[in-house]
Formats: C-alpha cells, sequence, structure tokens
C-alpha cells in the first residue's frame, strides 16, 4: 500500500500544529486593519492554545480538525469548542465550529467539505456555529447542514437617534475620505445634543429615562448558575455551566475590549429577588453589543428598558444584538427593528429534533453560548 | 345555558352589530346600531366571505357563542382551505374576525370559542393577524407562534418621504409634514446620488408581464415543488380570492406581476397593493432560488416608479439573505401569525420556514373594509 493512501488527510489538531494554524488564521481570517482585532500575530498561539485545548471544557473525544496535504503541510483548519448542554432535560454535547478555512490553491480539493464531514460524523449530539457566512452556508448545506433562520437576525435598538445617524453618516464619510463631513460633525455637535434632547422630549416612550422597579448590581457568576435553571426552564435546549467555565467565559469576553467595555449587570426586585440580568458591551458614542439577556417568567419587558437605559446613560447611541425568539415581543414592543446583517447560525445533529427545537425557537443559544466568546 | 354553534344566515345581523360595536364603535352604548348602508355592507361581507366562499364545508363552519338568553356574544370566522404537504392534501382552517362581546369575555366566551374551533376535524388551524393576547390564548390551547412567518420586511424607496409619513394625521405634525414635502423630494433625490445602490432604482433587466388569475394558478402549480407546504387552489377558488382582494382598494390598486427571464421562462412573481406616495404592501411573492434578486429588484423599481415611498410585506424565511442584502429592515411582532396541528411535519414545515404563506393564503381576503 502506497504511504499516501494510509494516511487520512483529516486529522485532530495537536499542539505540534499550533505555529501552522496561526498562520493560516493571521493571513486567510482575521482582518488586516488592526482595529478589527483583539490579538496581535504573536499572540496567536498563545490564544490557540488557551481556547482549544486549556478550555474548561476540552474533550479529546472533540477535537478541533485540520486537513493535512500528502506533502505534510496543513492546507484546512476547523476549530471545534465543546459545551454542556441539556435536551429535554437530558445532558447533550454540544460543539461550537469555527475557524472553518482552507488555503485559497487547495481549494478545488474538497478539503472544506471533507473537514466538515469528518466533524458531522463526531460523537456530538448537535454542532453548529453562529459566525459563518454565505460561503460556509453553501458548503454545510451542501454536506447536511442547515441554516437557523430565526437565530440568523439581529436586533438594533436606537438610543440617540441624531447622534446615531451621524455616527453611520461619519462611517460613510470616513471610507469616503470626507474631511469636511467629518469636520462639520464636530461642529454641529450640540445641534446632534440637542436634537436627541428633543427626540427624548417628543417621543418619550423611545428615547426618555425609564423609571426601573429594579435595583441594579454587578453580575456574580453564582447568580447565573443558581437562576439559570430557572429562567431557561421549559426550554427545550439549554446551556450548562459550572463556576470553572462559566468565569473562564466572563474572563474572555471582558478581554475583548475591541467592543467596548463589558458590563455585566444584573437586577434586584424591591423584595430582593433576582429579576434577571443582561451582558452587553458598551461602547460610549457608538453601537453597543449585547451578549445575553436572561429574564424570569413577566419580567421580561422591564429587564430589556433596563438594558436600554443603562446603555442610553452609559452614552451609547445604539444597541444591538442576537435575536432570541423568546423575547421577540418584547423588543419588538420597545421601538427595535430587525435584519439579518452579518454572521448566520448554521447546525448539524444527528438527533431532528435538536435542529427542530432551535428552528422553532425554543432554545436558550445566546451569543455567550455561541463562538463570540472564543474568537481572537 | 351559554352554547357554541355553527354561525348561520340568520345570525348575520347579530354579529354585524358584534363587530360594529367592537370595533367600529367601541365607544357607543349597546342598543345603538349601524347605519343602513353599514349594515348592508355587513350583510355582504358575513354572506360572502364565510358562508358562501369557494371552500365551504359543513364540517368546518364558522362558530358563534351564545349567551343563556340566546344573544350572541362571540364570534370565530372560519375559511376553510386546501394546502399540500409533501404533495399531501391537508385541511386548514383559516380562523379571523375573533370577536367576543368585551361584557362576555370574564365568562370564557373566547377561550370557548376557540377550544371548539380548534379540535375541529381540520389538519392545520391557522391565524396571521393575530394580536398579542390571541397568542396568549392559542398557545395556552396548545398552538404555537410561527416565528418567522410573524417577520415583515421593509424596503424604503424615498426614504425621507417615509420618515416625515409618519407625521401625517397628527395635528400641527401634520401641516409641517405637509410643508416639508418638497424639500424631502430634494433629500430624496440627493440620497439617491449619494448612495445609488441603496435608494436609486434602475430599470430590471428582466421584464415583467400582468399576470391574470389562469397565469397565477399555473404559475403555483409550476413551482409547488419548491417548499414542503404548499397551497392549492383550482380556477374558481383563485378567482373568488383575488376578486376579494382587488375589491379591498383602500390599500391601493392589486398589481399582479410575472417576471420572465431573456428565454420568456417565468423566474417568480409578485402581487401587491401599490398605494402611490405611501407604503406599498405585498400579498404574495414567489420567485425561483436563485432568481429572487431579480424579482425583489423589479417589485422595487416598479413600485417607485409609480411614486410609492416604501413597500413592506410577509418575509418569506428562505429569501432572508435576499431581503437583507437589498436593504430592507425587518419588523418581528404583532400582528403574529399562530398555527395549532397534531402533525408535526405540518409544524416542522412552519418552524423551518419551508411553507408558501403568504398573505393571499392569510386573513387578508377576510377583512372587512
Amino acid at each position: 500500500m502506497k504511504e499516501s493512501a494510509r494516511i487520512k488527510p483529516v486529522r485532530s489538531f495537536t499542539r505540534e500544529d499550533i505555529p501552522q494554524v496561526a498562520d493560516m488564521l493571521q493571513r486567510l481570517l482575521l482582518p488586516e486593519a488592526p482595529s478589527g482585532r483583539m490579538l496581535s500575530a504573536s499572540e496567536l498561539p498563545g490564544y490557540l492554545e488557551q481556547t482549544f485545548f486549556d478550555n474548561p471544557w476540552y474533550d479529546e473525544s472533540l477535537p478541533s480538525l485540520v486537513f493535512q496535504a500528502s506533502s505534510g503541510k496543513l492546507i484546512g483548519f476547523l476549530a471545534l469548542a465543546p459545551r454542556k448542554m441539556l435536551f429535554q432535560n437530558l445532558p447533550v454535547r454540544a460543539v461550537i465550529s469555527l475557524h472553518f478555512m482552507v488555503e485559497p490553491e487547495s481549494r478545488s480539493t474538497l478539503a472544506g467539505v471533507q473537514l466538515l464531514k469528518a466533524l458531522f460524523s463526531g460523537p456530538q449530539d448537535l454542532v453548529f456555529t453562529d459566525g459563518a457566512g454565505l460561503l460556509g452556508r453553501r458548503i454545510w448545506e451542501g454536506v447536511g447542514g442547515v441554516t437557523s433562520h430565526l437565530y440568523s437576525q439581529r436586533w438594533m435598538r436606537i438610543l440617540r437617534p441624531a447622534r446615531q445617524a451621524v455616527s453611520t453618516l461619519s462611517k460613510h464619510g470616513a471610507s469616503g475620505g470626507s474631511k469636511l463631513f467629518s469636520y462639520t460633525t464636530q461642529v454641529l455637535s450640540p445641534l446632534v445634543s440637542l436634537a436627541d434632547i428633543t427626540a427624548a422630549r417628543m417621543l418619550p416612550r423611545y428615547f426618555s429615562k425609564v423609571t426601573s422597579p429594579y435595583s441594579e448590581e454587578e453580575l456574580e457568576v453564582k447568580t447565573v448558575l443558581t437562576y439559570l435553571p430557572q429562567f431557561s426552564k421549559g426550554l427545550a435546549l439549554r446551556p450548562v455551566y459550572d463556576e470553572h467555565s462559566l468565569q473562564w467565559l466572563f474572563n474572555q469576553a471582558a478581554q475583548m475590549k475591541l467592543y467596548g467595555v463589558f458590563k455585566k449587570v444584573q437586577l434586584r426586585d424591591e423584595q430582593g429577588e433576582v429579576a434577571g440580568w443582561y451582558l452587553y458591551y458598551l461602547k460610549r458614542g457608538g453601537l453597543g453589543s449585547v451578549i445575553q439577556i436572561a429574564a424570569r417568567k413577566n419580567s421580561e419587558g422591564e429587564v430589556i428598558d433596563h438594558l436600554f437605559d443603562h446603555a442610553r446613560r452609559g452614552g451609547a447611541t445604539a444597541l444591538s444584538g442576537r435575536l432570541e425568539p423568546r423575547f421577540m415581543q418584547e423588543l419588538a414592543d420597545r421601538g427595535c427593528f430587525f435584519n439579518r446583517i452579518g454572521c448566520l447560525m448554521l447546525m448539524q445533529s444527528n438527533n431532528a429534533e435538536i435542529p427542530n427545537a432551535i428552528h422553532r425557537g425554543d432554545a436558550f443559544l445566546t451569543q455567550l453560548e455561541g463562538e463570540w466568546c472564543v474568537t481572537p | 345555558m351559554n352554547r357554541i354553534r355553527p354561525f348561520v344566515e340568520d345570525d348575520i345581523e347579530q354579529v354585524s352589530d358584534l363587530h360594529w360595536r367592537v370595533f367600529d364603535g367601541a365607544s357607543i352604548p349597546a342598543p345603538q346600531k349601524p347605519a343602513s348602508e353599514l349594515r348592508q355592507s355587513y350583510t355582504d361581507y358575513f354572506e360572502r366571505v364565510f358562508l358562501r366562499n369557494p371552500w365551504r364545508d359543513d364540517a368546518l363552519p364558522s362558530l358563534v357563542h351564545e349567551g343563556t338568553d340566546g344573544r350572541i356574544t362571540g364570534f370565530l370566522g372560519v375559511l376553510p382551505r386546501r394546502m399540500l404537504l409533501d404533495g399531501m392534501p391537508v385541511c386548514v382552517a383559516l380562523s379571523s374576525q375573533f370577536i367576543v362581546d368585551p361584557n362576555s369575555r370574564a365568562l370564557g366566551a373566547g377561550v370557548g370559542l376557540l377550544k371548539a374551533f380548534l379540535t375541529g376535524p381540520q389538519d392545520l388551524s391557522l391565524t396571521d393577524e393575530a394580536n398579542n393576547a390571541s397568542r396568549k390564548l392559542w398557545e395556552g390551547l396548545g398552538g404555537s407562534t410561527a416565528l418567522l412567518y410573524s417577520v415583515q420586511w421593509t424596503r424604503l424607496l424615498r426614504p425621507s418621504r417615509f420618515v416625515v409619513s409618519h407625521f401625517e394625521g397628527r395635528g400641527a405634525l401634520s401641516l409641517l409634514a405637509s410643508a416639508s414635502k418638497p424639500l424631502c423630494n430634494l433629500l430624496d433625490a440627493a440620497l439617491a446620488r449619494k448612495s445609488p445602490h441603496r435608494f436609486r432604482q434602475t430599470e430590471p433587466k428582466v421584464s415583467g408581464e400582468e399576470l391574470n388569475a389562469d397565469g397565477l394558478l399555473a404559475c403555483l402549480s409550476e413551482f409547488s415543488g419548491s417548499r414542503s407546504l404548499w397551497p392549492e387552489y383550482d380556477e374558481y377558488s383563485l378567482k373568488w380570492l383575488l376578486e376579494t382582494i382587488t375589491r379591498q382598494t383602500r390599500r391601493g390598486a392589486l398589481r399582479k406581476v410575472a417576471i420572465h427571464n431573456s428565454r420568456w421562462e417565468v423566474i417568480g412573481w409578485y402581487l401587491y397593493y401599490l398605494n402611490p406616495r405611501g407604503l406599498s404592501q405585498v400579498v404574495q411573492l414567489v420567485a425561483k432560488k436563485n432568481s429572487i434578486g431579480e424579482v425583489l429588484d423589479h417589485l422595487f423599481y416598479d413600485a417607485w416608479l409609480n411614486g410609492s415611498i416604501a413597500v413592506s410585506g410577509r418575509l418569506e424565511p428562505p429569501f432572508m439573505q435576499a431581503f437583507s442584502d437589498r436593504h430592507c429592515y425587518f419588523n418581528c411582532g404583532q400582528p403574529w401569525m399562530l398555527i395549532h396541528s397534531h402533525n408535526p411535519d405540518i409544524l416542522r414545515a412552519f418552524h423551518r420556514g419551508d411553507a408558501l404563506l403568504s398573505p393571499l393564503e392569510g386573513e387578508m381576503c377576510m377583512r372587512f373594509t
């Protein structure tokens, strides 16, 4: 038998592969502009080691995958981050798939397809990605994955309309090199603030301060561990954390300063009971990103109101997050609009009931459970 | 004793009064009656839609709730429809005009009506213009919300005119809105120049042709394999449906356009209420998988050319990306589409977005206008 015929091109990712994969990651996936990423090229090997070998859910039977050409060179990579979840109250093994890449000159070899096929035949109960693009979608769907249209939507809530409009136009101006526009917006800044004050007076329902019945404090890991089972009760698919894994995630999230300051807020009612919490990145003068909202039954609206008010007080012009279907009504009632811009959620499972649950929005699947907190 | 029974012709007068009191004359004391002209409209409407529709089936009647004194205190309109699930017939009961006398709500008239409706012999119970209260009721009785089909998309064609249109009919702001129209026109022209890909509509490369009922029937038949759950029409039912929705002139003139490619093959079609100077609403939009962009471009151009300031419609889930790529934004929330079925395959088709369930298949034709 020939040597090349005995070597399987798709194999487990090992620590020895880190330098090659870090190089691929640097060249193929990460934006070139330094402002578009958190880690420098020299930090990528450490990131790969920490995220894919030293994470709290590391499982030898669910390794990340590489595609090795007969020359020995790695030409494809598919990272996997295992997670623990419950499906209909029974434990299931989920894996997040990310960093799906193949060297451009090798794409005709179907290395990507083989990597995905190897992944789909793994021992996990569910594999999903919430950071996919259109090309990834085509490949996933071709190999048996499906798109969750519901979890591929995002919501957006404008908090300071005039400032947000200027911020959006500034981005266009900046990309078009319009210094005049940038100068004009600076000069007109007091007028923009005045316009936002007027908007708050004319449309108090949308832009004014909300008097919340809840008091806020820094969210503690033990609060999530205690209340997550209660707040996600009734949902078919939900995550399971322990102190170590949740703290690890919070630490990861806090490092991602590119998106703003990571805020973890828990809310208590007058009796001191926890009514809910939210995690988001606050960006003063810009768009904040919401990672997770959790609320007890019948407190969803007040928790979301508090989040909007918190971000407004912190100087954000708008907030955006992935649609969590259980809050669809509350978000819609509060003047959010929705879009399908950005990443897609794709999934695959040999248990058809799991994707069905996700399709109908019957899952506690926020960005904290996704690839957000494990990207460089 | 309270009872629920099928709606019959003799109930029209009482149901009309109930409808009028609940929807149009809420502030008017109960003994008052609608004017004679309006009464005739009600009679025509209840007769035509609920008693003389093409799908009339004695096993799926509209329902009334009768109080102990024999007075009708609740009504639930039912329109049977037909669909195909992977080629197999599905009996659908579409509910609309769910009306309960406010004084009888505490007595469970609404719950009783809905329970009776949901336990009917149909394979699928459906409503697509439900409010939050109805949603709670349906879900409490085992129904579910088709979230993907409760999403509306909107494409702005003349953005500043669209913004200002929200102030129309609001006292002093309305005057301001009227006065600012010339300025808005200038601003919209400037935006079209600055962002042509977003706000300037260019003549589409594909051609459109007026679609009649026969043509639409042929199109629906040709495209029927593209989703698991698909509506089934015959010549009579489709003509009745088109005639009914064409009468709803308050929304605008109904335009029906088939889109052809260069080989003169139909690649899709759209039906919409054209509202010049306002928001145009799509009734049905269907396209081949790889042609949705061209069909959307044609629709937007047609609406823009005829003066619309925006177009909106119900999301077709398989085309979510195409809507997004063409700068549509989405609204979620009420009106909700609510479904109830004991067949998991039917529910799955909705939840994964694999059903053609446009407003043409929904309550639109059951509106009282």
